[in-house]
């Protein structure tokens, strides 16, 4: 059996899948279709809930593939075979033996330019939260005339819980993001208010509580419960809010130099049709179980893990790669095994997952070793 | 404003209407407007003879037809079975008696209701089968769907017909819009309910910004352009509640002031919008004794004045609170300057 293991995708979840497959001793090569490792991540400025330098966690992790084959600007075009022998091609032309895959192809930020009413692509100052935070990481929170920002609305939930664009899921990170971005925004510009509109507001984290309480006691970051209706440009570039304060009821407008979209995340599902994957009806791929299969796929030997099944936190894709590496080397080991003993009813739930017994093996069943 | 973006979004939203050059772009059905018919008539007037004289189309209506019931329906009046039943029947009149495939209606509410009455009988096909089997029953006339946008079931509206041939009024036009600001103002029943059905989509609707680029103005945006013009079924049809209508129409022409002072035109397609954007400017000047003289068009009625048509005895231009002389000056449209105001007025 070919103990190399592909990794498609080099963001912080196939990044952490790889370094532990390599410590357990497998051979790992990672696809990435950018010229550089590190996903949406590398994009960031620092992450919630402790501002660690989200380059200090791209670095930490790519610390962690040595040994490890990683090609960079390539996709996967094809997928053949059964694990563990899958063969694997890429957009390069290049074929790789696989015992295993692991698709941790991440997520697609929302397009904000589907909420039309928002003005996204077409009011200069309408801004999405991955353009404030590149801002942040250069120190240069500034409006489209080149002057900071006195008054800002940030606003939760685009493109989360919204059927109007048939994404009824929460993005679950963006409430955490907004009050992150908002101390940010607090510390480099202090004069700057900063008004953000929830619907509710869902900072469930360990620490995560703790910042929002922070930004409004320590940073005086205002918080209305509120939907936004339409935004219009006025004629210097600032935009005239329209919203509903839904705690009173009442409608309300506020005018803002710069209004800041916090867009959530969207499946990247790139892969259904060549790795044969599930994708749900909220867009992400599906998982052979919600509960206690997470990380298998429903496809044998492909395994999931990070974003691609669904919004997660960096640290949650940290570890959701490190656990997806562990059942890919359970996977493998019961390859192993297989070869001394054809048994495998000692190690549910792998034998179940591994339907009419196993059809790598021609030998009859054998009592277990153990 | 990033001017690409909203091209973006533009390509969209966009619904193929037949233009004139088009085979089937010449003969079509059309449905009239009540609300028009009562309070402004003249648009309805100004766009038959452009159609007709301008662009010639052969355009039919048949003496059997029905108001689309909208005001009743949105007033709660009449039920969305009767709404059905009266649509369903407009149309086996205009294709079985007039013979057209392509209708359009004058009003928004009319185009709302008549799409709105299409879709569910595209989502609920127990809803089709019953309007079908009632129409049958009550008329004795035969089920037919319009299909005139790109021929999937629907309909369109009258502005949607002076954008698809925009280019050829355009060429025909005596007067140019050059260096004139302008604005659009769409219906909410135009775009608001299906902004799929929108040319342009309702945040940033192409219909009407489409039109005045076509005669050369230069189109701007201001804070409150998408805000309501306050009509509302409910607030034009009881008296208690009028203080609505003008306090919404003095909120966007406030904004618009405050924006771009020198826009004096506000295009409009929807009979609504049309009648209260000016009618109530009347009542803010009595009541608070100010002045926006915004002059309030329909797209008919703007495309007549640039064809050359006399703005009081073809346009309808008579019968606005505010008046339309500073605009046709602006223009460059001559009128006769040795009668007053009054007398330019009555024209017959």
């Amino acid at each position: 059996m070919n103990k190399n293991i592909v990794v498609i995708g080099g963001g912080v979840a196939g990044m952490a899948a790889a370094g532990k497959l390599r410590e357990f001793g497998y051979e790992v090569t990672l696809i990435e279709k950018e010229k550089e490792l590190g996903g949406n991540v590398k994009n960031w400025y620092k992450v919630f809930p402790d501002f660690t330098d989200a380059a200090e966690i791209i670095n930490k992790l790519k610390g962690e593939l040595k040994g490890i084959r990683v090609i960079n600007n390539a996709t996967v075009t094809q997928i053949n075979g059964v694990a563990p022998n899958f063969e694997v091609i890429t957009s390069t032309g290049e074929k790789i033996d696989a015992a295993s895959i692991l698709v941790a192809t991440g997520f697609k930020p929302f397009n904000a330019a589907l909420k039309e009413e928002y003005g996204y692509g077409i009011y200069n100052n309408s801004i999405t939260s991955i353009e404030l935070d590149a801002m942040l990481k250069q120190h240069q929170v500034q409006t489209a005339s080149g002057k900071p920002p006195q008054k800002i609305a940030m606003i939760h939930c685009v493109g989360s819980r919204d059927q109007q664009v048939n994404n009824n899921y929460c993005s679950r990170v963006c409430c955490t993001n907004t009050v992150k971005v908002a101390i940010e925004i607090k510390e480099q510009i202090p004069d700057c208010e900063i008004y953000c509109l929830y619907m509710d507001i869902r900072v469930f984290g360990r620490g995560y509580e703790e910042l929002y309480r922070t930004s409004q006691e320590k940073f005086g970051v205002q918080f209305i419960r509120g939907r936004l209706s339409e935004a219009g440009e006025k004629t210097d570039g600032s935009l005239l809010l329209r919203l509903e304060d839904t705690l009173t009821a009442k409608p309300m407008r506020l005018t803002v130099d710069m209004l800041v979209l916090m867009v959530g995340m969207v499946g990247n599902t790139e892969l259904a049709e060549i790795a044969d994957l599930k994708v749900g009806c909220d867009r992400f791929y599906t998982t052979a179980h919600e509960q206690y299969s997470n990380n298998n796929s429903e496809k044998k030997g492909i395994f999931l893990a990070g974003t691609a099944t669904g919004p997660k936190a960096i640290m949650e894709s940290i570890t959701d790669g490190r656990s997806a590496a562990a059942e890919i080397a359970a996977f493998l080991h019961s390859f192993t095994l297989e070869n001394m003993s054809c048994d495998l009813s000692f190690r549910q739930p792998f034998a179940s997952m591994i339907a009419g017994g196993n059809q790598f093996c021609n030998t009859p069943p054998q009592p277990s070793p153990y | 404003m990033k001017l690409a973006g909203k091209v973006k979004a533009w390509e969209k939203h966009q619904k193929a209407v037949p233009s004139v050059d088009e085979p089937n772009g010449k003969v079509w059905g059309c449905f009239r407007s009540c609300f028009l018919q009562s309070a402004a008539p003249y648009t309805e007037g100004i766009a038959y003879k452009i159609l007709k004289n301008d662009l010639g189309m052969d355009l039919r209506e048949a003496p059997g037809h029905t108001s689309c019931g909208a005001i009743g329906y949105h007033g709660d009046v009449s039920n969305l079975e009767t709404q059905m039943v009266v649509a369903a029947r407009n149309f086996s009149v205009a294709h079985y008696e007039l013979g057209v495939n392509n209708l359009f209606s004058f009003c928004v509410t009319s185009f709302a209701n008549y799409t709105e009455v299409i879709k569910l009988w595209e989502e609920e096909p127990e809803l089709k089968e019953y309007t079908e089997k009632m129409l049958k029953e009550t008329t004795g006339r035969e089920f037919w769907i319009p299909r005139v946008s790109g021929g999937r079931p629907s309909v369109v509206h009258a502005s949607d017909v002076f954008f698809a041939n925009r280019h050829f009024l355009a060429a025909k036009a005596k007067y140019s819009l050059k260096g004139v600001k302008a604005t659009d103002h769409v219906g909410c029943h135009y775009a608001k309910i299906f902004p799929e059905e929108s040319m342009g989509g309702a945040e940033f609707p192409q219909v009407l910004v489409g039109i005045l680029e076509a005669f050369g103005a230069e189109v701007v945006d201001y804070p409150e352009r998408r805000h309501c013009c306050g009509m509302g079924f409910r607030q034009c049809a009881f008296p208690e509640n009028r203080d609505y209508t003008a306090g919404s129409v003095y909120k966007k022409l406030q904004s618009l002031k405050e924006a771009h002072p020198d826009c004096k035109l506000i295009l409009t397609n929807c009979p609504g919008c049309t009648v209260f954007l000016d009618a109530e400017q009347g009542t803010i000047k009595e009541v608070l004794e100010e002045e926006f003289n915004v002059s309030i068009l329909d797209y008919a009625q703007l495309t007549g004045l640039l064809l050359g048509y006399d703005p009081f005895k073809d346009c309808g231009l008579n019968a606005k609170a505010v008046a339309i002389e500073p605009l046709l000056d602006q223009i460059g449209i001559p009128y006769d300057k040795s009668k007053t105001a009054e007398q330019r007025r009555r024209p017959f």
